[in-house]
């Protein structure tokens, strides 16, 4: 009787056992249903945008005699020494390519309920490379009257990507719609990933952007620019 | 009587697991995933609705060479010397249209094929007040004749150097493959297990 007793107790604990797991594991399964940081910043990386510049360097040389060094001059045009010509504005275009994106290290996120917290960080520069073959593919033109069409030698060419970078950089750097584009890209691809999960889980999620703040920082280094 | 007192236990104990049992289920059960599978093309369709991330405009500035004579009125046909070179500021908007993608959903291999359109040029601009001359020909100048071609020709530079600019199209394609896999992806991974996205 005893044993009977103890057994039909046994039972009794198991079944409570057994739905109390059952319970768990569906709260698990509701969790794994919620926005997940993991997926968000999965989001931020492949909502990084890949801004393609075709873009011209413009400049003067004076003409006549030149000082030497980078900072004091423009070397590019070294051969006008031997010229001594006149004074000389010059063109050229080249491709570049900047990735602006999202610094994920700022990004955090925090769910209550049915309130979602972002702390996005604006975009910013990611990297930016100068295409060298450009500069060969695309006009290159003086004032002068013989010129066009053609650098004088490698280390010329080497300067000009120097210069077209440096270009390129200060042209993003001000163009804060260009920011402004990229933050909103991430925001729309995050907002939607939010509100599908709240569809699967007939639950209207309310999302509450925050603006981290960033430093201001160098451009990333950029990729081999001189073959 | 003893007896009686432990049978009476015994079905206490039983009714008190069973009731217990089921008040925990209907308590704390939640919210339950769909028993449906959300996976149809439908569905993904509909995820992929943000059409504003198929297309996103870039920077194109450039030079163009203005000969003596321009046919604008025909096909364009230059004539003679390089009288000037001018230098234009424009935007061309390129990517895919989103309503045009095509869905293949592999149930056996589990993978979900996503076919994309050709980038297309949607739009290029020119800037009117961007335009900068370098005069080759001492009779040519910005206010001549020649001038009135200028806008033109950026316009038909623009248009023909983006069509066929290999990098720039690649760049856009690039750009709309990670929206597309950003839009299914994070979603996916935490709704259907096993499931992998391949873009083309």
């Amino acid at each position: 009787m005893r044993k009977k007793a103890e057994a039909i107790l046994c039972f009794g604990f198991i079944i409570i056992m057994v739905t109390l797991t059952a319970c768990t594991k569906k709260q698990e399964e509701k969790n794994l249903q919620e926005p997940g940081i993991s997926q968000i910043r999965s989001i931020c990386e492949l909502a990084t945008m890949e801004c393609y510049y075709h873009n011209v360097v413009k400049g003067k040389v004076e003409g006549g005699w030149f000082k030497d060094g980078w900072n004091d001059g423009w070397n590019i045009l070294d051969w006008m020494r031997k010229a001594n010509v006149e004074d000389c504005e010059y063109w050229f275009e080249y491709v570049g390519v900047i990735k602006i994106g999202i610094d994920m290290a700022n990004l955090k996120i925090q769910v209550k309920e049915d309130k979602v917290e972002i702390t996005i960080p604006k975009a910013k520069i990611l990297s930016s490379e100068v295409k060298p073959e450009s500069l060969d593919d695309g006009l290159y033109v003086t004032s002068t009257s013989d010129n066009d069409g053609a650098w004088i030698t490698l280390e010329h060419e080497t300067e000009a990507i120097a210069i077209a970078q440096e270009n390129m950089n200060k042209e993003a750097r001000e163009n804060t719609m260009l920011f402004e584009e990229a933050t909103e890209r991430a925001k729309k691809l995050i907002q939607n990933y939010i509100v599908q999960m709240g569809k699967l889980t007939d639950k209207e999620y309310t999302i509450q952007w925050i603006e981290a703040e960033t430093l201001d920082e160098e451009i990333a280094p950029t990729k081999e620019s001189a073959e | 009587m003893k007896q009686k007192i432990i049978n009476f236990v015994i079905l206490a104990v039983i009714a008190f697991s069973i009731i217990t049992g089921v008040y925990l289920a209907m308590t704390h059960g939640g919210r339950t995933k769909k028993d449906q599978s959300v996976l149809t093309k439908t569905t993904l369709m509909e995820v992929l609705e943000i059409n504003e991330l198929s297309t996103i405009t870039y920077t194109y500035n450039g030079i163009v060479p203005g000969y003596e004579k321009v046919d604008v009125a025909g096909n364009g046909t230059e004539y003679g010397d390089i009288a000037y070179y001018v230098s234009y500021e424009g935007t061309v908007k390129a990517g895919i249209d989103f309503s045009k993608i095509d869905i293949d959903i592999g149930e056996e291999n589990k993978e979900i094929k996503v076919k994309l359109p050709k980038v297309e040029i949607l739009d290029t601009i020119v800037d009117e007040g961007s335009l900068e001359f370098i005069h080759k020909k001492s009779q040519s100048d910005s206010k001549g004749e020649n001038y009135k071609n200028a806008f033109w020709l950026c316009s038909e530079d623009l248009k023909k150097k983006t069509a066929k600019d290999k990098t720039l199209l690649e760049l856009a394609r690039s750009n709309a493959e990670s929206a597309i896999t950003a839009l299914l992806e994070p979603w996916m991974e935490q709704m259907e297990e096993g499931y992998h996205i391949v873009v083309k």
